[in-house]
């Protein structure tokens, strides 16, 4: 029997409900003698886009990832609604926060629909394995990925590009209120870039889901995100619009970089054109 | 498996569609997978089907019809004695160690992500073998009364505690470490090398009457089996089963990796802990009920997730090629080179240690994070 | 600093060499206690004064005779022997980390006692052989098959820039096991063998090993270690990878073929005159790299010398740890290596296995 309202994948826009705001107090992320986040506060706005983005090593996977509970803080804490993430059972974590690591592997043989039907999980009990719920919103999270054809194929013969939206239909299928993507287009060439970060964009704006994603490209991130956070040796530097904080200045403070800062004209976002090293201070 | 070729509607509903995918009844369901059915009642038919062969084979031969016959009360006192009494406790036991020993290494596999995990690689074997053995040689000598007892009872349980202090420590080592790669295997094979060593140790300080019984138990055999040792494992079995069955639907996201299962709301030190703990106490019954028999708990997993064409060992279709393999090397350890018995750890290796370097050599993509 | 760079150089390299001289000096003064040790600790103490009376020769009294037998008879020997297979092993093992480049790689670790062990077990049950001289080539042959079997698994392995050094271990593993299998089935078949062969299988200095098992090998010993030494440099070579060797001008195919050829000498050697003693090859190279460093010119001899100090050590502790009866050494070096091994393994970083 059908329900009257099919359950969508997706933040359920359709009720009162908020979507829960996540933020850090203080964060502080050590690996040995190493800090890797360094007291980090901020607050994630409900049905905001963010990118975080630095130089290699500054942070910005481990503060996602501490965001998203899947490394254990070594000072301050993580709110979810004000209740601290790290208290929370993790079900309950699941049913509105969902995290992509970083090159996540599918074990052989997995096929697509099978990784999507994970994503109910934290929805499901272990006597009611496939409810019809399931199978709607699996079918849909298919559906809106554009995934539907390749749910029988298995994940190993897609391209980069097809299975990173297998992995992001996956996060759909969770039906969360915020998705963490932790460098989602990584070895990903152009073109494929382009469809994923389209495919997140339009489920942001379509369902209105958070999202928080660590990104490479500096250009990428300054086109698709509302709210750039940059950061450097575990502290945040700069933290606006991207048209705020992508300037020659803040790069060069930020990444070492010397460039220029272009404005594209299609969609008013700088474009980052790189020209060298930044030279010691005082060399010039 | 559909073809990439066909129209994109389709495609979701070759998925999903037919009502023979899934099972729901009220609030249950479950999904069906119906090559793994097929593999699980192929195997279970074979599995009997060689158990009652191998009931009927022996000195004393009876047919396998007849032996059917017997089972179900119609024979003559002295078949009864055979098949019943002597031959069939056997017989359950390989059955019953078979499953063990697929399931528990169905279990390792998947949980730690590691295509040549195995219960015998990560310690328990050994630790249940110095366990037995140092039950053996320190508990007392060969008065009847005292022996006998300390034999039906002493050793298993020094083999199960053996076991599963081993496997405690291994997993101390691994503590914080992935438990992907091969790390964690070579240190299981450094714990086994070191209990080996002291196993060796008592081998060689004691009187060569306890070392020749010592030697009996670690060479893995049935031989002599009774209903004494089927019972003690069908306990472990009937605790186990139960506590996996809520456990296991885990086991498909375990597979993604911890960080995913971690995003998707697993809690990952409890359920790995719980498997592992199931897995063990496995591993370590069989050792306790019949001696170290190595390479089932690795080869089984993935002979049962070739032949589902799963991307995991999945638990049953393990348990039960498990059961077949056990029963079939036993039948053949002790018919090939009759009236000699072989112990059936001889043949699991003989087998199985080329399965595992065909494995090695194709391991390429097996290792995976 | 003034770039006085080839001065600079020319004393960084002499007082490089003058360190290493010191060490090889420290290295053998401890064989020399070692050395002792074996002649004067057991279940009948000697004293110094015994040893030196007892090399110099008789004066008829019967605590000399009987010391001098003592030492003669069983100390010496089996000191020699441990010495020889201690060289042996190390090296053995140093050479084999070397070629398939596996922080891991150990003679005894892979198989090699395995083999040699079917194949003493072949030769007692099938032709009636019952002596460890009888069967001393058979296990030199057996030892030596495995060896280079698994030593060729461990190229193949080296080979692809996925491989691992794990992958070799579990190799030895599967191979020590199937090889075991058949050797346990053929010791059951034959139980008169058993008794013969269980006394040979584990490593031990002592039980009918002597100097007349260990004379007619020796040759092949020292062979191999010639050739190892002269091998150093093409190891150092070989460390920085297959291509970057053959950017050096290496030809990698006579080099395999030449480590293999010392590797099966050694260890077929050392594993018929003392049996399986295993992590000897894995332990050494890896203590002696702390002093001298990669450089195999150093690594190779340091090698010899701390594997035969090793071997008469625990030779000395199985002695000493549950007298009057003795532990054979193959157990003490299990005991201890494992740990030893496990440490290495624990303090590899994760990516590496």
């Amino acid at each position: 029997m059908t329900p009257s309202s099919p359950p969508t994948p997706g933040p359920h826009s359709t009720d009162v409900h908020e979507s829960p705001v996540l933020e850090t107090r203080g964060l502080t992320v050590q690996f040995g003698t190493t800090t890797a986040v360094s007291d980090v506060t901020l607050t994630v706005a409900p049905g905001s886009i963010t990118a975080v983005i630095g130089p290699n090593g500054c942070g910005k996977s481990t503060l996602l990832r501490a965001m998203g509970r899947l490394t254990t803080p070594d000072g301050g804490t993580v709110l979810l609604d004000g209740h601290s993430i790290a208290k929370l059972p993790t079900r309950e974590v699941a049913k509105s926060l969902g995290i992509l690591p970083q090159s996540p592997l599918a074990p052989e043989g997995m096929t697509v629909g099978d990784l999507v039907s994970r994503g109910r999980d934290p929805h499901r009990r272990w006597y009611d394995q496939w409810s019809s719920s399931d199978e709607t919103v699996v079918l849909e999270s298919l559906r809106r990925t554009g995934m539907s054809e390749f749910a029988d194929r298995q994940l190993d013969s897609l391209s980069g590009g097809q299975r990173q939206r297998a992995w992001i239909a996956m996060a759909l299928a969770q039906g969360t209120d915020i998705l963490l993507l932790d460098e989602p287009t990584t070895f990903l060439d152009v073109v494929h870039q382009l469809d994923v970060l389209e495919l997140v964009t339009e489920l942001h704006r379509e369902q209105g889901i958070t999202i928080v994603m660590v990104l490479h490209d500096l250009s990428m991130a300054a086109r698709y995100a509302d709210r750039l956070i940059a950061m450097r040796s575990g502290r945040v530097i700069a933290d606006g619009h991207p048209t705020d904080v992508v300037t020659a200045a803040m790069m060069e403070t930020v990444f070492e970089l010397e460039c220029e800062v272009l404005s594209d004209a299609r969609t008013g976002r700088p474009v980052v054109v790189p020209i060298g090293r930044a030279a010691a201070e005082g060399a010039r | 498996m559909s073809s990439p070729t066909r129209p994109a509607a389709s495609g979701a509903s070759t998925f999903l569609a037919a009502p023979s995918r899934s099972l729901r009844f009220g609030r249950f369901s479950t999904r069906l997978r119906p090559r793994h059915l097929v593999v699980v009642a192929i195997a279970t038919l074979l599995s009997l089907a060689v158990a009652v062969v191998s009931a009927g084979i022996g000195d004393f031969t009876i047919a396998p019809g007849r032996v059917l016959e017997v089972l179900a009360g119609q024979g003559t006192r002295r078949e009864e004695l055979v098949i019943i009494t002597i031959r069939l406790p056997r017989v359950l036991v390989a059955l019953a160690v078979g499953l063990a020993l697929g399931i528990s290494g169905a279990i390792v596999q998947t949980t730690a992500r590691n295509a040549l995990a195995s219960p015998d690689l990560l310690g328990v074997t050994a630790g249940a073998s110095v366990g037995a053995v140092a039950v053996i040689i320190l508990g007392g000598h060969n008065d009847g009364k005292v022996s006998g007892l300390l034999q039906s009872i002493g050793v298993p349980t020094g083999a199960l505690v053996g076991g599963i202090a081993a496997s405690a420590l291994v997993l101390l080592l691994l503590r914080g470490r992935a438990t992907s790669g091969l790390q964690p295997i070579l240190i299981g094979v450094g714990v086994s090398a070191l209990l080996g060593g002291l196993v060796s140790w008592m081998m060689v300080s004691a009187s060569i009457s306890d070392a020749a019984r010592a030697n009996v138990w670690l060479t893995g055999s049935l031989n002599g089996r009774s209903w004494n040792e089927l019972w003690a494992l069908l306990a472990v079995l009937a605790i186990s089963v139960p506590l996996l069955i809520p456990l296991a639907s885990r086991l498909g996201t375990l597979d993604l990796g911890g960080d995913v299962a971690r995003g998707l709301g697993v809690p990952m030190l409890f359920t790995q802990g719980a498997l592992l703990l199931v897995a063990i106490a496995l591993a370590s019954a069989t050792t306790a009920a019949a001696g170290p028999i190595g390479f089932v708990a690795l080869v089984c997993p993935h002979l049962a997730r070739l032949a589902s064409a799963a991307s995991r060992p999945p638990l049953v279709a393990s348990g039960i090629i498990g059961a077949l393999l056990v029963v079939s090397s036993d039948l053949v350890a002790r018919t090939v080179l009759a009236p000699i018995q072989l112990p059936v750890g001889a043949i699991t290796a003989l087998v199985g240690a080329p399965f595992l370097l065909w494995l090695l050599i194709r391991s390429r993509r097996e290792v995976r994070r | 600093m003034t770039p006085a760079a080839p001065v600079t150089t020319a004393t960084t390299t002499s007082t490089a060499t003058r360190r290493q001289v010191r060490w090889l000096l420290a290295t053998g003064a401890a064989l020399l206690v070692a050395v002792a040790l074996g002649l004067l600790v057991g279940s009948r103490g000697l004293s110094p004064v015994d040893l030196v009376q007892g090399l110099l020769g008789s004066d008829g009294s019967a605590a000399v005779s009987e010391a001098r037998a003592i030492l003669l008879d069983l100390r010496l020997p089996r000191t020699i022997v441990g010495i020889a297979a201690g060289a042996a092993l190390a090296v053995a093992g140093a050479l084999m980390q070397g070629h398939t480049r596996n922080p891991l790689a150990d003679p005894g670790l892979l198989g090699v006692g395995a083999g040699a062990a079917l194949a003493v077990v072949l030769a007692i049950s099938v032709l009636g052989l019952t002596t460890p001289i009888g069967y001393l080539w058979f296990a030199f042959g057996g030892a030596a098959i495995a060896a280079a079997i698994v030593t060729a698994f461990g190229l193949l392995g080296a080979g692809r820039r996925d491989s691992s050094p794990a992958t070799l271990v579990l190799a030895g593993a599967a191979v020590t096991a199937f090889l075991g299998a058949i050797t346990g089935i053929v010791l059951l078949l034959d139980t008169a063998t058993l008794d013969l062969y269980r006394f040979w299988n584990v490593g031990s200095l002592s039980s009918g090993r002597d100097l007349d098992v260990l004379l007619p090998i020796l040759p092949f010993l020292v062979i191999g270690l010639i050739i190892a030494f002269g091998h150093a440099s093409t190891l150092d070579a070989l460390a920085l990878g297959d291509d970057m060797a053959r950017a050096m001008g290496r030809r990698l195919a006579p080099a395999r073929l030449t480590g293999l050829l010392a590797v099966t000498l050694l260890v077929g050697g050392a594993v018929a005159a003392s049996g399986s003693i295993g992590f000897v090859g894995l332990i050494v190279p890896h203590l002696v790299r702390h002093i001298t460093g990669p450089g195999h010119r150093w690594l190779l001899p340091q090698c010899a010398i701390v594997g035969a100090v090793l071997v008469v050590l625990a030779d000395v502790l199985g002695r000493v740890i549950v007298a009057p009866a003795e532990l054979p050494v193959g157990v003490v070096l299990g005991v201890v290596g494992a740990p030893v091994f496990l440490v290495l393994v624990m303090r590899m970083r994760g990516s590496r296995a």
